[in-house]
């Protein structure tokens, strides 16, 4: 099977190369949705972050995630998006994205519209790189913590995922920032790893 | 594979239409271009009165500001967007689906918007797919609801189970010390006998000492010169025994036995003080007596430890129940002298006050910190190790003094020491007595 445990350097620049692009898509059209500047982090990857069934969440976000969503995408790509808010959520982006009040109902579904774009920006830019076609499922919330600072570790995840990309976004003008964890499953990972193949003989 | 072209666009159309969610089109400027069955039998407006005006027409409940940035999202990126019944649960104010069952007013909604492109490719709108969740909504706000009324239970339960483990221990504390007393005032009973002719026994003997040692004396200074010289035995004998200490010891003897018994004596007394076991009612008590008898008891644990200063101010007696009012005084003197250390000074203190009297147990030890002070009194609640506080006796005590219709409260400050005060009305309101033979009157 192929996995992502095992990429060459090569294979892994060429995989960084590709979020890249799609990551430099995601912010370009969020930017003209919002009409802000988007910054986005280049993307961490760690191929293969997996110790039975636990995901080792890297420890700064396992410290300050208060409430962590995610949301599925489906097709020849599969896996999950998981997208980490801090402590002040996305309350800075109410305006831009048409909320008025702030009660809390807002506050989730203003998280989850949030969720729900940042991970169809990236899947979408990476699915167009591999010219494939992706569908999503809708967004939830996963874990909702008052003040414990350990979200993360109430995953629980059953199939064996292949890669974590993690993409720190922020917002800039609105003082935002959140992280995206992206977990591929093993069986579609192929798909990624036969389009880095493909990028690397195209060079 | 079917030919597309055997299916014309009038059956897709009628499909549309027909298929049991709601099914919106609208262009970039949120006019509707298509509206299905659904969406005209939940809103009452036939799809010729939809098609051709914008969402907010028809639909008033939309939010304007909001609903324009979901459209121009799904355009902008080409991308879902979703609302859930969770967050927003009547995106369309549609009556519920559950008209004779449900408890729910209104229909609940999820809601997807996707990007829809026209023959070219081209971005035509975006398409509005509602489902009607209401039967799972109310299930899962119904279950909402259980689970909160379980979890008020649960507090409940455990509350009451904390409530119980405070009883129990309260009973177990009162139960051994009831055994206790009853031990002591058995052994104490059993003493009193035989310390009692044991006295009057040295007494007498005392009596009789010193009518045989005049008696003795009488005899000398009878016999003159040549009756010695006729009994040289006599002095030997008088030598051989020492006699002249003898007579001085006998006398050191008797007093200190004397002594000694006084104070067996004493300690009987006290520990029937103590115990009363004549006395686990209510009765009128002399406070002062109950400390000091108390102090006796455990004088070997703080002797060495704290000097005990006295300042007892003048009150009369209160109607308590002595034994366990002493249970308080020893709890207290117990945790004061084990929280003091070198120069230890332990102040009691009494008076009257507020139509009442109090009791002050004042130690210069190491004190309470303040995030503690609210919980000493909690059952099980100890900062000594396994063996020297079982946590229970401040519990107790607090339970003894409500039970009395008084107070005990604590000051304390860390590093320089606490002041344990018990306040007891001088009498016993009879409330109780009377409440329940109203109750019984009417
Ligand atoms: N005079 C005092 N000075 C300092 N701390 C005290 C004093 N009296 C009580 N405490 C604190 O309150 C706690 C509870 O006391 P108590 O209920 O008598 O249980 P125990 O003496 O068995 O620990 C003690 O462990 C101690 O921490
Ligand atoms: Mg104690």
């Amino acid at each position: 099977m192929e996995t992502l445990a095992a990429l060459t350097e090569d294979q892994r620049d060429a995989l960084q190369e590709l979020m890249n692009i799609a990551m430099g898509q995601a912010a370009e059209r969020l930017a003209r949705l919002t009409n802000t500047m988007v910054t986005l982090s280049v993307p961490f990857i760690h191929p293969l972050i997996r110790e039975q069934d636990n995901l080792l969440i890297p420890d700064h976000l396992r410290r300050s995630s208060m409430i962590v969503t995610r949301q599925s995408f489906l097709g020849e790509l599969r896996g999950e998006v998981f997208v980490c808010f801090g402590s002040m959520g996305a309350d800075k982006l109410a305006e831009l994205l048409g909320y008025s009040d702030g009660g809390p109902a807002q506050q989730e579904e203003l998280m989850l519209d949030v969720t729900n774009i940042l991970s169809g920006a990236c899947i979408s830019g990476l699915a167009k790189q591999v010219a494939i076609q992706v569908s999503y499922d809708a967004p939830s919330i996963l874990v909702h913590r008052e003040e414990s600072a350990n979200a993360l570790n109430e995953l629980n995840l059953n199939e064996h995922l292949a890669m974590v990309l993690e993409i720190r976004f922020e917002v800039q003008a609105h003082q935002f920032s959140c992280d995206l964890l992206i977990c591929i499953t093993e069986r579609t990972a192929g798909v990624v790893v036969r389009a880095i193949d493909r990028l690397l003989y195209e060079l | 594979m079917t030919d597309n072209k055997a299916i014309s666009r009038e059956t897709l159309e009628s499909m549309l239409k027909a298929i049991n969610m709601g099914v919106l089109l609208v262009d970039h400027d949120c006019k509707v271009l298509f509206s299905n069955h659904f969406m005209s039998i939940n809103s009452g407006r036939s799809a010729e009165e939809l098609v051709g005006r914008t969402l907010f027409e028809v639909f008033p409940e939309l939010p304007e500001v909001w609903t324009r940035q979901k459209i121009n999202s799904v355009v902008t990126l080409q991308n879902f967007a979703f609302t859930s019944w969770q967050q927003r649960p009547h995106l369309f104010n549609f009556e519920s689906t559950r008209p004779i069952s449900g408890l729910v007013g209104h229909m609940y909604q999820n809601c997807t918007f996707f990007p829809v492109q026209d023959a070219d490719g081209g971005s035509l709108g975006v398409g509005l797919a509602i489902s009607d969740t209401t039967d799972t909504a109310a299930r899962q706000l119904e279950l909402t609801h259980l689970n909160e009324l379980l979890e008020e239970e649960k507090s409940a339960q455990a509350l009451l189970i904390a409530r119980l483990e405070e009883a129990q221990a309260q009973l177990l504390q009162s139960e051994k010390m009831a055994a206790i007393g009853q031990l002591a005032a058995g052994v104490a009973h059993e003493i009193n006998n035989p310390i009692g002719f044991v006295c009057s026994n040295v007494n007498s003997l005392r009596r009789y000492l010193v009518d045989l040692f005049a008696l003795l004396d009488a005899y000398e200074q009878a016999s003159d010169e040549k009756h010695a010289q006729a009994h040289p035995e006599l002095a030997a004998m008088r030598d051989k025994a020492d006699y002249d200490f003898m007579r001085q010891d006998i006398d050191e003897l008797i007093v200190e036995s004397v002594e000694g018994l006084d104070r067996v004596t004493r300690i009987v007394k006290d520990l029937r003080e103590f115990s009363h076991v004549d006395s686990y009612e209510w009765q009128l008590a002399d406070l002062h007596k109950g400390l000091d008898s108390t102090l006796n008891v455990i004088w070997n644990e703080i002797k060495f430890k704290a000097q005990v200063i006295k300042r007892y101010g003048d009150i009369e007696p209160i109607e308590c129940m002595g034994s366990q009012i002493n249970q308080v005084f020893l709890n207290l003197l117990i945790n004061a002298s084990h929280a003091v250390g070198v120069d230890g000074e332990i102040i009691i203190n009494s008076g009257r006050e507020d139509g009442g009297v109090f009791v002050e147990v004042v130690d210069n030890g190491h004190g309470i910190p303040l995030d503690i002070q609210n919980r000493i009194f909690e059952p099980f609640f100890t900062t000594k190790p396994v063996g020297m506080g079982s946590g229970l006796g401040l519990s107790l005590s607090y339970s003894i003094i409500v039970k009395h219709h008084g107070r005990l409260t604590v000051e304390s400050e860390p590093g320089r020491g606490s002041c344990f005060r018990a306040w007891l009305p001088l009498r016993q309101p009879q409330v109780q007595a009377h409440a329940t033979s109203a109750v019984e009157g009417c």
